[in-house]
């Protein structure tokens, strides 16, 4: 495990008392604490080096380029990605969006199939729900064992069901309501095993066609490609991501819960489909064009820049590379050890309480979280009462309504950890949920 | 903040008063707390004249606030006329309930059910 000792000094924050108590902050997975060299390099950017990038030739300016373009290659590689193939967004949220508009637009049409998992966050299910509505397009959702995970029996029987007809597949790397951890190199290969199929068969109705020469266009338009999104909202906090070796399209994070600041996220996009214009921009205005006219307009060649329309949060950007500095510095392997330490032992200690029932997985794969219903109290009252100690934690449906609504769920509350969480704070939630019986039960 | 939770606050959501379902309602609406998933169903039946409450059940699940104020609205609504009815406001929730004040993140669980109700009405 990490020495939380250490890092506990890097958060002002976190010596904050709460209620006359010591806060115990336990609502990483909604939002992590940032370290001071976060806060530092954003308050020295603009106290320093405030300029605007790519715009001037004086001094502020090329430094403020510079802080830019340096931050960029950092976060990229913190990503295992090519600098192209990053571009900032605010948020998974808009990370998605992005993928909707950017790619979607033009690439699903009617009777396609989009694929996404019931444990998916609103935000990966109302974009496509939207998507599907303009293009006539349908959302088939994957279910879950019952222990929480990714059903990847359902999954296989829908890429068969489907085939053919899908064209994305999208599901969270980590779940932030229940901790199940997708394996994308299991997922990965199902879908590219499909796509292998389905080009075979592509191969022989061409020829097929081609020597009866009565050949309709629009069959040689049959195209195998599925495209990945993953949702890594979850996972990019808490384990090494190298998005080159992954082999899915698009990938999706917020700077945010990952010791960086708000405003800032990032959308990984396959450099290929940005070659080949699949994915486009879906903003347009100063910073991503290469010549404006009155009649019509060329993109720039550089993709870095392609998708950067206005001025770009600089300091954000500078904050995110120091927040990827201070992981990087810990060591995502121990990161996620650590992670899995907090978790685990935050399962065994609250299963000890009768009143509590968990839900989600319980094995090593679960990462970042621990959700439990306490019989017979709603969460929110949980949560107030944890509170009165110091206790943050999440309570509701987590932004995963279908998912709730699917388990017969009302409500659960969720202790999520980061790297200056230690087992004293597991212990403190178990001691505050001791009161939450004496107060309701 | 734990002070909310007085004693007959928890009875008054634990033994709600007007729990259930009727028979034969003139109106009848279901809302959600998007933010925690609450639900709560309110029936009413509306005097002869249509401007008063003549009888309200409610049923729901959710946390200590939304049932308990949803109690004591349905008792303070009951005979109300619709008028009066659709200008009551959080306050008059708070007061119901013997609470002085309510934190940010608890006020759409205390107005979950003045919501539905004038929602309902105002149909
Ligand atoms: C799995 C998952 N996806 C997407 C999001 C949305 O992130 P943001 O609000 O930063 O856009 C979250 C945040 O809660 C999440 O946990």
């Amino acid at each position: 495990m990490l020495n939380t000792d250490n890092i506990i000094r890097n958060f002002p924050i976190l010596t904050r008392v709460i209620n006359g108590k010591k806060l115990v902050y336990l609502d990483n997975a909604a939002t992590s604490q940032k370290p001071f060299s976060v806060v530092e390099a954003i308050s020295s950017y603009y106290l320093n080096n405030n300029a605007n990038v790519h715009r001037g030739v004086h001094t502020l300016s090329d430094e403020s380029t510079t802080i830019f373009e340096t931050s960029k290659i950092k976060i990229a590689k913190f990503f295992g990605a090519k600098n192209n193939e990053l571009i900032f967004v605010r948020n998974t949220t808009e990370a998605i969006n992005g993928v909707a508009y950017g790619w979607g637009e033009q690439n699903i049409n009617s009777d396609d199939v989009i694929l996404v998992s019931i444990l998916d966050h609103h935000s990966n299910i109302v974009v496509w729900q939207e998507l599907c509505k303009r293009k006539k397009a349908r959302l088939i959702f994957v279910g879950i064992t019952s222990d929480g995970k990714f059903d990847v029996n359902d999954f296989d029987a829908k890429l068969k069901k489907f085939a053919g007809k899908i064209k994305l597949v999208v599901f969270p790397h980590v779940s932030n309501a229940l901790g199940s951890t997708i394996d994308l190199k299991i997922i990965v290969k199902k879908v590219r095993a499909t796509e292998k199929v389905r080009v075979v068969e592509k191969t022989l109705r061409s020829k097929n066609i081609v020597s009866k020469s009565s050949g309709s266009k629009s069959d040689f338009k049959f195209d195998s490609k599925i495209r990945i999104l993953v949702d890594g909202a979850q996972s990019a906090p808490h384990m090494k991501i190298n998005f080159d070796n992954l082999d899915v399209d698009f990938f999706a994070f917020s700077g945010h819960k990952m010791l960086g600041p708000m405003g800032i996220g990032g959308l990984l996009v396959r450099e290929e489909l940005l070659i080949t214009n699949e994915m486009r921009p879906w903003l347009f205005g100063g910073g991503m064009i290469a010549e404006v006219h009155e009649s019509h307009t060329i993109f720039n060649d550089n993709l870095s820049e392609r998708f950067v329309a206005g001025t770009p949060d600089v300091a954000s950007v500078a904050g995110l590379a120091v927040a990827c500095e201070y992981l990087e510095n810990l060591g995502m392997e121990n990161v996620l050890i650590h992670d899995h330490g907090l978790v685990q032992y935050a399962l065994s200690e609250l299963e000890k309480n009768k009143n509590v029932e968990i839900v989600g997985p319980k094995d090593e794969t679960r990462t970042g979280s621990v959700s439990f219903i306490f019989k017979g109290v709603h969460a929110h009252d949980v949560a107030q009462v944890l509170d009165s100690e110091g206790i943050a934690v999440r309570s509701g449906h987590h932004c995963t309504m279908p998912l709730h609504t699917s388990q017969k769920w009302i409500a659960t509350t969720r202790a999520s950890f980061q790297v200056y969480n230690s087992k004293a704070d597991i212990d403190a939630l178990t001691d505050g949920l001791k009161k939450v019986a004496k107060i309701f039960l | 903040m734990t002070d909310i939770y007085q004693e007959d606050l928890i009875d008054e959501a634990k033994n709600p008063n007007n729990y259930g379902e009727m028979a034969d309602p003139d109106l009848v609406s279901t809302q959600y707390n998007a933010s925690c998933g609450d639900v709560i169903t309110v029936s009413v039946k509306l005097s002869p004249d249509k401007l008063k409450i003549a009888d309200i059940k409610w049923k729901g699940q959710g946390c200590v606030i939304s049932q308990a104020s949803m109690s004591v609205l349905s008792e303070k609504v009951k005979g109300l006329e619709l008028e009066k009815l659709q200008k009551l406001t959080q306050k008059d929730v708070l007061q119901e309930l013997g609470l002085d004040e309510i934190s940010v993140g608890r006020v759409k669980c205390l107005l979950l059910g003045l919501n539905t109700i004038i929602k309902l009405v105002s149909k």
